[in-house]
C-alpha cells in the first residue's frame, strides 16, 4: 500500500475498531434481549391457549 | 488520629452491617449472601478510611488535608447510611 | 395485549431515534480534536498541520473515539434514571405493601441492570481506544462498578429468600440502600479529580448536542419499552400460574 495512505488510515482508524465494536455490541445486546423476552411472551400466550382449552374441557365434563 | 478513623469507620460498618445481617439471617445461604451484600456497600467507606489512615500514618505534605477529606467522606457515609438504616430497620423487622 | 403493542411501538420509535442519532454522530457532529500525532511524511488531510519538527509533521489528532459519546452517555444516564425509578417503586412498596409495586421495582431494576452492563461494555471499549487500557481504578469507574455489584446483589438476595412477602420487603429495602451509590457515582467526577471526562461543564456545539439529545430520548424510549414488555410478561406469567393452580385443585 502507498505509505502515505497507510499513515492516513492509521491517523483515522486508530480508534475505529473500538467505536464500531461499542455500537455493535450495544445494538446486538438490545436486540438479543428483546428477542428473548418476546419469545418468552409468545410461549406464555401459547400456554394460555392450552390452559383455556383444558378449562373448557373440564367445564364440559 | 487513627482511633478517630477507627471509631468513625466502625460506626458506619455497624450501622449498615446490622441491617444487612438482619436481612441475611432469613436467607438460604446466610454467610454467602451477607458477603455479597456487604462488600460492595462497604467499599466507599473502606476507600475513605484507607485514605485517611494512610495520611495519618505516613504524614508528609498535604497529609492533613487528605486526612480530613477522608474523614469527611467517612462522616458523610456514616450519616447517610445510619439515617437509611434507621428508617428501614422497622420494615426489615416487621417482615 | 395493549401493553405489548405500546412496548413494540416505543421500541420501534426508540430504535429509529437512536439510529438517527448514530448517523448524525458520524455525519453532522463536529469532530473533537485532542493531542497530536507525528508522522514522517507530510499528508494531504483535512486535519490541521500544527508544527514541523525534526521528528516529523505534527497533526491535530481527530478524536474518533469521542464518537462513542452519543451512545455511551445516553445509556449511562438512562441507567441512573431507571435505577431511580426502581428505588421510587421500592419506597412506594414499603409504604403501601402492594405487590404490584414490588414487581415494578424488580422490572425497573432489571432494565437498569441491562443498561449498566451496556454502559460498562461501551465504556471499556472507549477506555481502550482513548487511554490505551481496558480498565482503571479511578473514582467514576470504581463507583459505577460498585453500583453494578449492588444490582447483582439485589437479585442474589431476592433469589435466596423463599417467603414471598419477606422477599419483596427485603428487596425493596436493599434497592433503597443500593440507590445511595447512584448519585455518588454520578457526581463524583465533579468532586474528586478524575480522568473520566466531564462533557457538560464546558458546554458543547449544537451539532454535538442534537444527536446526543436524540439518542438520549431514544434510549429512554427503549428503556420504557423493555420495562413495559417485561411487566406484560410478568403479568401473563402470574395469570398462567394462577390458572394452573386452580386447575390442579
Amino acid at each position: 500500500m502507498d505509505p502515505t495512505n497507510t499513515e492516513l488510515y492509521k491517523l483515522v482508524l486508530h480508534d475505529a475498531p473500538y467505536v464500531i465494536a461499542g455500537y455493535g455490541v450495544l445494538w446486538a445486546a438490545l436486540v438479543v434481549y428483546v428477542g428473548m423476552v418476546l419469545r418468552r411472551i409468545m410461549r406464555l400466550e401459547k400456554e394460555v391457549l392450552i390452559l383455556g382449552e383444558s378449562v373448557e374441557r373440564r367445564n364440559a365434563e | 488520629m487513627i482511633p478517630l478513623v477507627l471509631t468513625a469507620g466502625s460506626i458506619g460498618i455497624a450501622g449498615v452491617g446490622t441491617l444487612l445481617a438482619t436481612m441475611s439471617v432469613n436467607t438460604k445461604g446466610k454467610d454467602f449472601v451477607l458477603t455479597v451484600l456487604m462488600v460492595p456497600l462497604m467499599y466507599p467507606l473502606l476507600l475513605a478510611a484507607v485514605s485517611a489512615t494512610t495520611a495519618a500514618v505516613l504524614g508528609g505534605d498535604g497529609s492533613v488535608e487528605q486526612f480530613w477529606a477522608g474523614m469527611g467522606g467517612i462522616a458523610g457515609y456514616d450519616a447517610i447510611m445510619l439515617l437509611a438504616a434507621y428508617a428501614l430497620y422497622e420494615f426489615v423487622i416487621g417482615a | 395485549m395493549k401493553q405489548l403493542k405500546v412496548a413494540i411501538v416505543l421500541l420501534v420509535v426508540g430504535g429509529l431515534l437512536t439510529t438517527a442519532a448514530f448517523f448524525m454522530a458520524f455525519y453532522t457532529a463536529e469532530v473533537q480534536r485532542f493531542g497530536t500525532i507525528t508522522v514522517t511524511e507530510q499528508l494531504d488531510t483535512a486535519y490541521p498541520l500544527q508544527s514541523v519538527s525534526a521528528d516529523g509533521f505534527q497533526y491535530g489528532r481527530p478524536w474518533f473515539s469521542q464518537k462513542i459519546f452519543y451512545f455511551h452517555v445516553p445509556v449511562a444516564e438512562a441507567s441512573f434514571l431507571v435505577f431511580g425509578v426502581a428505588a421510587f417503586f421500592a419506597i412506594r412498596f414499603l409504604i403501601t405493601k402492594r405487590r404490584e409495586y414490588d414487581t415494578k421495582s424488580r422490572m425497573a431494576m432489571e432494565t437498569s441492570l441491562i443498561f449498566v452492563v451496556l454502559t460498562m461494555i461501551t465504556g471499556m471499549l472507549w477506555t481502550r481506544a482513548s487511554w490505551g487500557i481496558w480498565w482503571e481504578w479511578e473514582p467514576r469507574l470504581t463507583t459505577y462498578f460498585i453500583m453494578t455489584l449492588l444490582m447483582i446483589a439485589y437479585f442474589v438476595l431476592r433469589n435466596s429468600i423463599e417467603d414471598e412477602e419477606r422477599r419483596a420487603t427485603y428487596g425493596a429495602v436493599f434497592a433503597i440502600i443500593a440507590f445511595i451509590d447512584a448519585p455518588i457515582s454520578f457526581f463524583i467526577t465533579r468532586l474528586i479529580p478524575s480522568s473520566h471526562p466531564i462533557v457538560f461543564q464546558s458546554g458543547m456545539a449544537s451539532s454535538n448536542l442534537v444527536p446526543f439529545i436524540v439518542a438520549q430520548v431514544g434510549m429512554l424510549m427503549v428503556g420504557y419499552a423493555i420495562y413495559t414488555m417485561r411487566m406484560g410478561e410478568e403479568i401473563l406469567y402470574e395469570r398462567v400460574e394462577a390458572v394452573k393452580e386452580a386447575l390442579e385443585d
